[in-house]
């Protein structure tokens, strides 16, 4: 399992939304089952808070304390923008090293 | 985690920040187990939205700061020039950059001032780019050494610049 440390919460954030809304706690746990690592509460709000403020996501209306954030048509662009930058250097990466470990 | 731990890592974060976000991260960090690790992560966190909040008010004052330096490199004297009338008179000349009398001065003067704020607000609109705060404060710095101080004006404006600049490493 990789390592949340080597990559952007953002990029965690941003991807974990994208399979629809979800809060704060709903969020840690599902990018613990994606990356196998549990992002820090301040690490996972600095986040929200970035990415609220660059209208890449959006927070829904609170319930039972729990506000849930949904992915917007801007931050589903740019989530993919990322995961075809981030698929470009994993092919180039995983080809160049076949040809290391061969 | 205990409701005296919540109310002290609250404490660490900027007012602003709470008025938004203090519900929902109550809720969450209740959910939470007190470790050191979390804690550290806490406070790291909380240093952060600091730092974005004096970023804001950096790049605020540094928006206000280009169009009083504008208006000031404008309508200050740039250079006098004195001419002898005599024994023991002269007669000297202040020169500016722009006319400050008669009807130039009311034409130019509303549009220096437009000029101006759309140069503040677009310095404060762009605050966020660590690129564009790296390029506009060493430009302004490289500008200040060739011309010999040419643009002391705008000097804080460039310093706090690249100071915003390196503040938004700070990863949080």
């Amino acid at each position: 399992m990789g390592q949340h440390q080597s990559m952007s919460p953002r990029l965690l954030v941003l991807t974990s939304l994208a399979g629809g809304p979800k809060h704060g706690y709903a969020l840690m746990e599902d990018i613990a089952a994606i990356t196998g690592t549990r992002l820090g509460p301040g690490t996972l709000y600095g986040a929200l808070t970035r990415l609220e403020k660059s209208g890449l996501i959006e927070g829904l209306e609170i319930g039972d304390r729990r506000r849930p954030y949904r992915l917007t048509s801007r931050g589903a662009a740019v989530l993919e923008e990322d995961l075809l930058r981030y698929q470009a250097v994993v092919c180039h990466g995983l080809a160049r090293l076949s040809g290391v470990l061969s | 985690m205990k409701r005296r731990s919540i109310d002290l890592f609250m404490a660490l974060y900027p007012r602003a920040w709470r008025s938004r976000y203090e519900e929902e991260f109550r809720a969450l960090l209740e959910s939470e187990q007190l470790s050191l690790k979390t804690g550290v992560n806490l406070v790291w966190s909380a240093f952060g939205q600091h730092v974005q909040t004096s970023v804001d008010w950096m790049m605020l004052a540094s928006a206000v700061g280009v169009i009083a330096a504008m208006m000031t490199m404008w309508y200050m004297p740039v250079s006098a020039s004195c001419t002898s009338i005599g024994a023991a008179a002269a007669s000297c000349h202040t020169q500016h950059l722009l006319p400050v009398t008669g009807t130039p001065w009311i034409v130019l003067t509303p549009i220096m001032l437009a000029l101006s704020a759309v140069l503040g607000t677009l310095v404060f609109h762009l605050r966020r780019s660590r690129a564009f705060l790296i390029v506009f404060g060493l430009t302004i710095m490289v500008f200040f050494v060739v011309s010999f101080g040419l643009d002391w004006a705008l000097l804080p404006t460039g310093l706090l610049s690249l100071a915003s600049a390196a503040k938004t490493r700070i990863p949080h």
